[in-house]
């Protein structure tokens, strides 16, 4: 025993003699805090930061390092830390944890966090840096304004119910709709002409009807309709006049030529004999097949090589279709037929007309425009037809000498005009998407351009239009299914010059694309437009039934938008507007047949539809379902640093937007830009190898709900980045089913202020897609959601079987709800 | 004019949405009818209509007659629409149309064979409530519903 006590007092002082230090021979390790680069964090910055010890020497065992925390920001509400000690191991030099710090929207002056080494263990001692002080910068401070009211601040809206043009007149009707209170009893609708675009000169009144109101109190309002006629012998021949409407309020109007939810606007030129010209009349333009496209050199969206497209500033190259093999020798979309549904179409355009099929357009207008035809779709607004230039991006006319080119320059056109004549607006819109084999004939359309929308929000697709898709998608086309292509929507920015708007909306957009509620069905194509430089167009509506996003560029003045087609003729149509720099006074454009500033999703939408019938004319085969899997197996991940949206409310931080996310089937989403950029050239080459019609049988399942349907009555939290959350189990689906779309169906009960609310869905893989960011403008004054259906694409492939979180958040103060109930469904098939 | 006396209720599809009295001067009446509360009273020229849903109060103004004076609450967008002068009815039947269209009096009709339905547009005087309600004393009694102005599209 005592020989063996003898030899550990040895053992302890050899140690000692490694590593104890303190006399000379055992050196005892040093402990120091590195100060980080920065010691003013921006808390706007989001910032993560690294908090790193090191030691003056390998460390001899495995150490615990305690930190002291302190300061005047509070820990678990302004930041989080990943840890309260650092672990060296035996061996390590450094250990780190990580400082996490919030953003968020509270007006607190800046903070210091202190972090001071804490009691350290025996063989270790402090440095020189044993205490780091950081500042947290504060950032911005919002409290929402909810005092804005519709209800109290009313805004009427002026609706357009009918244009009539007969031999004799034109003639208006409209309707005032919307929001009443006190200061509604002064209101006129007030009908004015003149030749003046902008009605600075010769504006002459045509008729002032007073608003009658008894009611001074807050009412939806619902007028008689008010009918104007403007007299053709009033007019000259050969002449451009324009008619508004608007609502007076006594303040003389501000010269526009933008209708507004204020302004009626329509214009239309006379012909030789004093009559309204309501027919496409053929031009003088002579074709020259070994021409070119003078104007191809400038359409970016085409091939980017950096020029400004008559802007100030040019883009980045690469920035485009990625469609340079088939502008070589590739397929140009002949045989592919697309149906521009739209305001109209000229017909007789130059650089259109041979691309337009005899016949088969159809004008819903005519039997109430003097000297129309059904089978010519010609709009009389002399302002601008947003359907012809839609039509020339897909479809002008290459190699011709005439202007630029289409992305699908073999493509058939032709163009219906829904939204025009008399008759139902709806059942104009049907037949024209599919469900008429006859005036118009729509059922043999494989593609349909739908540059248009609605944000109607808390309101689902209506039946019809989910039966009007299903059949379109199962019947047409030989029962391959048509295309419907459908642009997102313009409202991103929308609010951004408001100040009741909240910082965050900034990064995360004004309105979101599932506020339109066709776009929550899985058998559309929704497009998102990006710009010149590569990135999301500042206007592009963002959101999680994105699926693609194609060229629109920004405002044409600045920064590059589209050149396309315009109204035929000079002193009519886009190219006569101020906001477009390809005028008829430019050398290439002297007949003022083209433009250089259309933009919109409405541009990005013909792209897609353009790239898609080339890829129809290559694989005809291919069905619907077939064409949105190529088109997002081989989308382009355009913007890939950016960054999560993030910030904390009551001290834990909310993604109100992921960053890009690479889901479990291996395909990448953003809410920006769906599975990416849509690139024409690698679509045609994933095509060569794919088979037609192996994606399995289109599914849908039941629904899966919440405690079997039972209601939940989970509170939301009110300002809480914490939210209510649940899960639902889903199970029983085919082994081999791959998610093709997710629908949400969400009931949120006693909320006032629905744009509070946000709406993320976590898949069992962990994919993480936002169905309803917070702060949709849409939802503000909305009074919660009732069987609300929401759809994401970004789980595509996924398999829908495991556990599924929901998450609602609150994260405004005032006004609170309960999650009532929500249930999923799955679209899928079994993928290859 | 062919209006609408009291209040009733219309199914889209879950949703009962509450058709309000239309087309002739009011006294001023309460009812209660599911889960709505209206009062509806017209002064002057015009007609007001105050709707009580899951406690809150909305309220609209209406032409006494005429088509703008047919309108319904929707309590799924928590909106009042305007009810338009058409019905939807399920048929894929062109020869049953042309009898829906002979016993309303329609104007037009345009059938959708392959999603099976046609919409009817009626009368500008009749309330498409009544229309409905006609069609349901022919023999075949056909599905048919009303249809409300949405929002407008907007070209985009």
């Amino acid at each position: 025993m005592a020989m063996n006590r003898l030899y550990g007092m040895a053992l302890l002082c050899g140690v000692c003699l490694i590593g104890c230090g303190g006399n000379g021979s055992n050196p005892v390790p040093k402990v120091t805090i590195v100060q980080p680069t920065e010691l003013n964090l921006s808390e706007a910055e989001n910032p993560l930061v690294p908090i790193t010890v090191t030691l003056d020497m390998p460390a001899p065992k495995d150490f615990e390092i305690p930190l002291e925390i302190s300061g005047s920001a509070m820990r678990d509400q302004d930041y989080q830390l990943s840890a309260t000690s650092l672990t060296l191991a035996s061996g390590q030099t450094s250990a780190s944890i990580e400082l996490d710090v919030f953003r968020d929207f509270d007006a607190e002056g800046d903070e210091t966090i202190v972090l001071d080494l804490g009691t350290l263990p025996s063989g270790i001692e402090p440095d020189t840096q044993a205490s780091l002080t950081m500042h947290i910068i504060d950032g911005i401070s919002f409290i929402p304004d909810k005092s804005f009211d519709i209800d109290e601040e009313p805004t009427p809206d002026l609706i357009p119910l009918a244009q009539t043009i007969t031999e004799s007149a034109v003639e208006l009707s409209v309707v005032v709709l919307g929001a009443a209170s006190a200061h509604l009893t002064e209101l006129k609708v007030t009908a004015e002409w003149s030749s003046d675009p902008r009605f600075e000169t010769d504006t002459h009144l045509l008729a002032s009807e007073p608003i009658s109101l008894e009611f001074i109190d807050d009412f939806s309002l619902f007028t008689d309709p008010h009918h104007f006629s403007l007299p053709l012998n009033l007019l000259a021949s050969d002449a451009r006049y324009y008619l508004r409407v608007r609502l007076d309020d006594g303040t003389p109007p501000a010269p526009a030529i933008e209708p507004g939810p204020e302004l009626v606007l329509t214009s239309f030129a006379t012909d030789a004999e004093g009559k309204v010209r309501t027919r496409c009349e053929s031009s003088t333009r002579v074709a020259d097949p070994s021409g070119g496209d003078p104007l191809f050199a400038q359409q970016w969206h085409l091939q980017n090589d950096g020029q400004s497209a008559f802007a100030q500033s040019g883009g980045v190259v690469g920035a485009d279709l990625h469609m340079s093999n088939v502008l070589a020798a590739g397929p140009d979309g002949q045989g592919v037929k697309l149906a521009i549904v739209d305001s109209g179409l000229e017909i007789c355009h130059p650089d259109l007309a041979g691309n337009v099929e005899q016949g088969k357009s159809f004008h819903f207008g005519f039997e109430t425009n003097y000297g129309a035809t059904p089978d010519d779709p010609f709009n009389p607004d002399i302002l601008g037809d947003h359907g012809t230039s839609v039509a020339g991006i897909a479809a002008a006319i290459a190699n011709n000498g005439l202007g630029g080119r289409g992305v699908a320059p073999g493509i058939a056109i032709r163009g219906f005009t829904p939204d025009s004549g008399e008759g139902d607006r709806e059942a104009q819109f049907f037949a024209s998407l599919g469900a008429s084999e006859d005036a118009p004939d729509s059922a043999s359309a494989d593609v349909f351009n739908m540059s248009f929308g609605v944000e109607d929000p808390g309101v689902n697709a209506s039946e019809d239009y989910v039966r009007l898709y299903q059949m379109g998608t199962s019947q047409l086309r030989g029962g391959r299914g048509a295309l419907y292509v459908k642009a997102a929507g313009n409202s991103f920015d929308l609010c951004l010059e408001d100040e009741t708007s909240h910082p965050l909306n900034q990064e995360i957009g004004c309105i979101n694309t599932n506020t339109d509620p066709e776009q929550n069905l899985p058998y559309l194509i929704t497009v998102g437009g990006f710009n010149a430089d590569d990135v999301k167009s500042s206007y592009s509506s963002a959101g999680a039934n994105l699926w693609v996003v194609a060229p629109a560029g920004e405002d044409g003045i600045e920064h590059p938008a589209i050149i396309t087609t315009d109204q035929v003729g000079t002193r009519v149509g886009f190219s006569n507007s101020l906001v477009n720099s390809l005028g008829e006074d430019h050398a290439l454009n002297r007949d003022g047949d083209y433009m250089s500033s259309f933009g919109g999703t409405s541009a990005a939408t013909p792209a897609a539809a353009g790239a898609i019938a080339v890829l129809l004319s290559a694989y005809p085969d291919l069905t619907w379902r077939d064409v949105k899997h190529v088109l997002a197996s081989t989308a382009r991940k355009i913007d890939p640093e950016r960054e999560k949206v993030r910030a904390a409310f009551k001290g834990t931080a909310y993604v109100s937007q992921s960053a890009w996310q690479t889901n479990a089937a291996g395909y990448n989403f953003h809410n920006w830009y769906g599975f990416g950029a849509l690139a024409l050239d690698d679509a045609l080459v994933f095509g060569e190898t794919f088979t037609p019609n192996s994606l399995g049988v289109f599914e849908k399942s039941p629904w899966f709900a919440s405690q079997a349907g039972a209601p939940l009555s989970l509170e939301i939290p009110d300002a809480d980045g914490k939210g209510a959350t649940s899960t639902i189990e889903v199970s029983g689906l085919p082994a081999s089913a791959d998610v093709e779309a997710v629908v949400l169906e969400l009931t949120v009960e006693g909320h006032d202020y629905a744009s509070d609310l946000g709406v993320t869905l976590t898949s069992p893989s962990g994919m993480r897609s936002v169905l309803n960011p917070p702060f949709n403008r849409a939802l503000d004054n909305f009074r919660a959601f009732d069987q609300w259906q929401l759809m994401s694409n970004a789980f595509y492939g996924e398999s829908p079987e495991g556990t599924w979180t929901l998450q609602v958040v609150d994260l405004a103060e005032e006004d609170t709800g309960t999650l009532k109930a929500w249930r999923l469904g799955f679209y899928y098939g079994e993928h290859p | 004019m062919q209006g609408l006396v009291a209040p009733k209720l219309a199914w889209s599809g879950q949703h009962a949405r509450l058709v309000l009295p239309s087309d002739g001067l009011a006294k001023g009446t309460t009812s209660q009818l599911g889960a709505f509360r209206l009062v509806s009273r017209s002064v002057g020229s015009q007609r007001m209509h105050l709707v009580e849903y899951q406690g809150q109060i909305y309220k609209a103004v209406t032409p006494i007659h005429g088509p703008m004076s047919r309108i319904l609450f929707d309590p799924q967008a928590r909106k009042f629409r305007a009810i338009l002068p058409s019905i939807r009815v399920t048929t894929n039947d062109a020869r049953a149309l042309e009898s829906f269209v002979e016993a309303l009096g329609a104007r037009r009709a345009t059938l959708f064979k392959s999603l099976g339905f046609a919409i009817v547009e009626i009368p500008k005087d009749m309330h498409p409530l009544r229309a409905v309600a006609k069609l349901q004393t022919l023999p075949s009694r056909p599905e048919a519903r009303l249809r409300t102005r949405g929002p407008r599209r907007q070209w985009r």
